[in-house]
């Protein structure tokens, strides 16, 4: 092949060789003549005879490289260029059709790419892998604890290095410190993954060997640019992380947030061993063997494979942990692959959920290709004369069909060009509105690869909407099309009948999204009216960590008791609360309960102040809410929500039983208050149990006000106390509980924006399609009509006849539709939220939608033919 | 068209083995050279249609059997030279074998009629 490529390129050098050679042949041939006695007129003469026609021979030879083929593409391609540009009109239907389809298809690709695909920078060769822990019956992965790691990184002999992360809010800078998120990362951490510091150096391994004895620090390019001013003889100095002084030791190159690229970045690194400084609320993490907290990273050893490593990690996985209690099974490990740029467990529980959402964009692109096919077939159609005249002249029917491929071709190259520009709109839309975090969006950057797969994307594209409509085109007896003056039906009735398959095809397709849109918007509108169990107008919510910077227990408790004092005296605030987790974020903490007459039940955990229920609007409708003076000691007291009640204590009367928490055991408290059930995790769940116990202000991290007036500005006036009692605590997660829930719904809005556009777009393409076939079918039969209203049909006559031409094919496409979307409806109902048989009117108002679309997109065409005057219509062709 | 009658075209594809044949023998010929030996070797029976030679030759490099290099003959003209690749050498023993197994078929089926 690539032979035959060099010659190809070589060929005019060739040729002149090939000549050279020949002459000389017959030279020597006549010579030989010659010396037989011939005279030299004869000689030359005979040895012309003997060798045959140079011409023929010199053609044969080219045949022999195969460039006679190539020549004839090359050929085919600058003739369909110029037929291209002969038809700006179509061409431009066409490209910007398939670059709908197209645009939709790549924003989705370079997505999955980035995210399930594409490797980091520092893992090109695909060496690195996850080592992630397997606990409990499930086998559910999970992070792992210090002491495994250390066993992990002693022990193995599959992998060349195995470096840990740990993520970890810190306050950075001594005035107005910032809170960002910093890594615990072991010594070999930059080596393993084969990092180079940008500026300065990365972490020694005997600076993570002894606890608290190297406070140093690696910034990242971000941290590095926005708080030091990208200077580099900050290299060297300290900076204070959580009120300690760290030296600053180097500084990561740009692009690099950790070793998944696509999940929340690191800003800085410290070595495990600084593990107490960084998280002083968790101070001992290196010693519990039962916390799991580390993420492992592990390079294979040339010729390892990862399955190797697999086995291997297993087995360190048992020996390491204690032996397991009670018939639980042993801990064990796995190994994965290192792809994209998601961590151990999205990888696994992220693929099957783009794999469904990314079924979207490809039925846009099969609309865009039905129509593009569409408009193909009615332009060959259009020159089947000009076909019948070639193959009448000798042209075979693959060179015909290989002509209208190659002008395909060039219109696929256009069209992949469009997509591209398309998708990165269509990237910039969904990034603005559907609320992608900036990691993710920054994913969303087109490359080379994206740019290939859109032009590949185009040409499978366009090479499958445009290879019917070529054969379709060029299948015909050449007599009856050369003797027929006009295009009559008959002569097209392949073609139409193509064309009317793809507008069946298109109109299913495109009811089947715009179905899919409205089930996802209704759930979506259904989640966002579901009663959260309290009021969330006019609650803002504000987040602090005391313990990061260095505050006693008694500070402490000073600090909340002022901050929560002066937030409820704001003007407008009408009541105030602390709490350790405020619902509805995503997450919650959760245990297991035991009722005191033996009944277990598993509840989500939260620690609140008094007020707590009055603030959130959350009735107790049983007992009372904790008093002042339960808060500050701690008392042993609870209240359940009624779900909570109902499973621990059916039909009795709670009040004054006693509950605790096991696993940590907790100590026994009296239920003194049952709470409405309220919604904790997401909207949408189930109902949950809820177990609340007093919170001293000590132990405050959140503090929620309702205020009478607008939340936001509360926000302002609240984060004003917090800087006037301390000015160097940061705030952080600052938000009204609207925007909170908003946000629970933002997948679900991304989903619902991405769908309702691509609807929409898909029924401007069915409806194109359709208008464009009844205009074409009609202009076809303008003779047909012109007879029969010259023999007494009515102009109604006339219309109904159109009409019921169209009108039928997008029956059949609705039919098909409503098939497709019923089905898909049954495949989705796990992720549509209170899906019910009475979304039956949605399929009926999809469907209803695009015969309406139909009737107008055929009623224009069939009015024109209506209001022919006969006369015409009979002379016409 | 004297000649004609006294020679015997050769069958059909066996040029191409005739030429793999005369260059495993003879290092490095040029054409006309190849088209000698090929009518000497078969004692002037054969006789090499000869332009149609030069057709054979490019497939022959194209599939890389042979190579060919330019230089000068004895009279110092510029020819080309071809000679077999390792390819060639084992596509050469390749279609000896399949003719010679071929030929001795056809031979003993004609000695059976």
């Amino acid at each position: 092949m690539f032979r035959r490529l060099w010659f190809f390129v070589t060929r005019w050098r060739r040729l002149q060789d090939l000549d050279e050679e020949m002459r000389l042949h017959v030279e020597l041939r006549a010579a030989a003549n010659r010396r037989d006695g011939l005279h030299a007129e004869e000689a030359t003469r005979q040895a012309r005879l003997r060798f045959g026609n140079p011409l023929t021979l010199r053609e044969d030879a080219r045949d022999a490289w195969g460039f006679a083929e190539l020549e004839r593409i090359a050929g085919d391609l600058r003739h369909a260029v110029r037929r291209v540009a002969q038809h700006p009109a179509r061409t431009l239907v066409v490209v910007l059709t398939l670059a709908l389809g197209i645009g939709a298809t790549t924003a989705m690709f370079s997505l999955v790419d980035a995210l399930l695909v594409k490797s980091a920078p520092w893992n090109e060769s695909g060496r690195l892998v996850w080592i992630v822990g397997l606990y409990g019956r499930s086998a559910s992965v999970g992070n792992v604890s210090y002491a495994d790691y250390v066993a992990y990184r002693d022990r193995t002999t599959t992998l060349s290095g195995v470096a840990a992360e740990g993520g970890t809010a810190v306050a950075v800078g001594s005035r107005q410190p910032q809170r960002v998120l910093g890594g615990l990362v072991s010594g070999n951490y930059f080596d393993v993954l084969g990092i180079r510091a940008q500026v300065g150096r990365t972490f020694a391994s005997r600076e993570d060997s002894v606890p608290g004895a190297h406070p140093v620090v690696v910034l990242s390019h971000a941290l590095w640019t926005e708080q030091f001013a990208a200077d580099q003889g900050v290299v060297g100095t300290r900076v204070a992380i959580n009120g300690q002084p760290f030296t600053i030791i180097g500084v990561a190159p740009d692009g690099f947030t950790g070793a998944a690229f696509a999940t929340d970045p690191y800003q800085l690194w410290m070595p495990l061993a600084m593990q107490g400084t960084a998280m002083p609320g968790r101070v001992g993490l290196l010693s519990d063997a039962n916390q799991g907290w580390l993420r492992l990273v592990g390079r294979l050893r040339d010729g390892v494979t990862a399955v190797e490593a697999d086995a291997e990690a297993r087995v360190i996985a048992r020996q390491a942990g204690a032996p397991p209690a009670n018939g639980e099974p042993p801990k064990s490990a796995r190994v994965m692959p290192m792809r994209g740029g998601l961590l151990p467990w999205e990888q696994d529980s992220l693929a099957p959920v783009f794999g469904l959402v990314s079924i979207v964009p490809l039925l846009v692109l099969l609309v865009a290709c039905a129509n593009a096919a569409n408009v193909l077939v009615a332009h060959h159609t259009a020159r089947r004369r000009e076909f019948a005249m070639r193959r009448a002249i000798g042209g075979s029917r693959g060179r015909l069909v290989r002509q209208l491929v190659a002008e395909s071709l060039v219109i696929a190259l256009l069209a992949g060009f469009a997509g591209f520009v398309v998708s990165s709109a269509l990237s910039a839309v969904v990034v603005r509105f559907g609320d992608v975090p900036a990691e993710v969006s920054a994913l969303l950057a087109l490359d080379g690869r994206t740019f290939a797969a859109a032009t590949a994307i185009a040409v499978i594209a366009v090479l499958l909407c445009s290879l019917a409509p070529a054969f379709a085109a060029t299948r015909f007896e050449v007599l009856p099309v050369l003797k027929d003056e006009g295009v009559t039906s008959t002569a097209a009735r392949g073609p139409a009948r193509l064309r009317r398959r793809l507008v069946v095809a298109q109109v299913a397709l495109s009811l089947t999204l715009l179905i899919t849109a409205a089930l996802f918007f209704q759930s979506l509108s259904r989640t966002l009216r579901v009663d959260p169990g309290f009021d969330p107008q006019g609650l803002a919510i504000v987040s602090f960590d005391l313990d990061l910077q260095g505050y006693t227990p008694e500070r402490r408790g000073a600090f909340a008791g002022q901050f929560l004092e002066r937030a409820s005296m704001l003007p407008g605030v009408l009541s105030a609360a602390t709490t350790n987790i405020v619902p509805l974020g995503g997450e919650m903490f959760g245990g297991n309960l035991v009722a005191d007459d033996g009944a277990s039940s598993r509840a989500t955990l939260a620690r609140v102040s008094p007020r707590y229920f009055e603030t959130f609007g959350l009735s107790v409708v049983r007992g009372r809410e904790f008093s002042a003076g339960e808060a500050a000691a701690d008392a042993a007291v609870a209240i359940v929500n009624e779900t909570l009640a109902q499973r621990l204590w059916p039909g009795m009367d709670p009040l004054g039983k006693r509950v605790r928490v096991t696993e940590p055991a907790g100590a026994w408290r009296e239920v003194v208050g049952v709470a409405r059930d309220a919604k904790y995790l997401s909207l949408t769940e189930a109902p949950m149990g809820a177990y609340y116990v007093p919170q001293p202000l000590s132990a405050a991290g959140t503090l929620v006000v309702r205020t009478a007036g607008s939340p936001r500005a509360a926000l302002a006036s609240l984060t004003d106390v917090a800087r006037d009692l301390d000015p160097d605590l940061p705030l952080f997660s600052t938000q009204t509980m609207e925007e909170r829930i908003l946000r629970t719904a933002n997948l679900q809005r991304a989903v619902v924006s991405l769908l309702g556009v691509l609807g929409a777009l898909t029924l401007l393409l069915a409806w194109i399609g359709i208008y464009g076939v009844a205009a074409h079918s009609v202009s076809l039969r303008t003779r047909e009509v012109g007879i029969r209203m010259s023999l007494g049909a009515r102009t109604a006559d006339v219309l109904r006849m159109v009409l019921r031409e169209n009108l039928s094919l997008a029956f059949v496409g609705v039919l098909i539709g409503l098939g497709i979307s019923g089905a898909g409806a049954i495949m989705l109902a796990s992720y549509l939220f209170g899906l019910t048989a009475a979304d039956t009117g949605t399929f009926v108002g999809g469907a209803l939608v695009l015969c309406l679309a139909s009737l107008i997109a055929s009623y224009l065409p069939a009015r024109r033919a209506a209001r022919l005057d006969p006369l015409l219509a009979l002379r016409c062709e | 068209m004297v000649a004609r009658s006294s020679h015997h075209a050769i069958p059909p594809g066996t040029l191409e083995m005739l030429v793999l044949t005369t260059l495993a023998r003879r290092s490095e010929l040029h054409g006309f050279e190849i088209a000698e030996a090929i009518e000497r070797a078969s004692t002037d029976v054969l006789r090499v249609e000869e332009g149609s030679l030069y057709p054979a030759l490019q497939r022959m490099l194209v599939k890389g059997w042979i190579v060919g290099e330019w230089d000068r003959t004895d009279q110092n003209r510029r020819a080309r030279y071809y000679r077999l690749t390792r390819t060639g050498r084992r596509e050469f023993e390749r279609q000896v074998d399949a003719y010679q197994l071929v030929t001795g078929a056809i031979a003993r089926v004609l000695q059976m009629a």
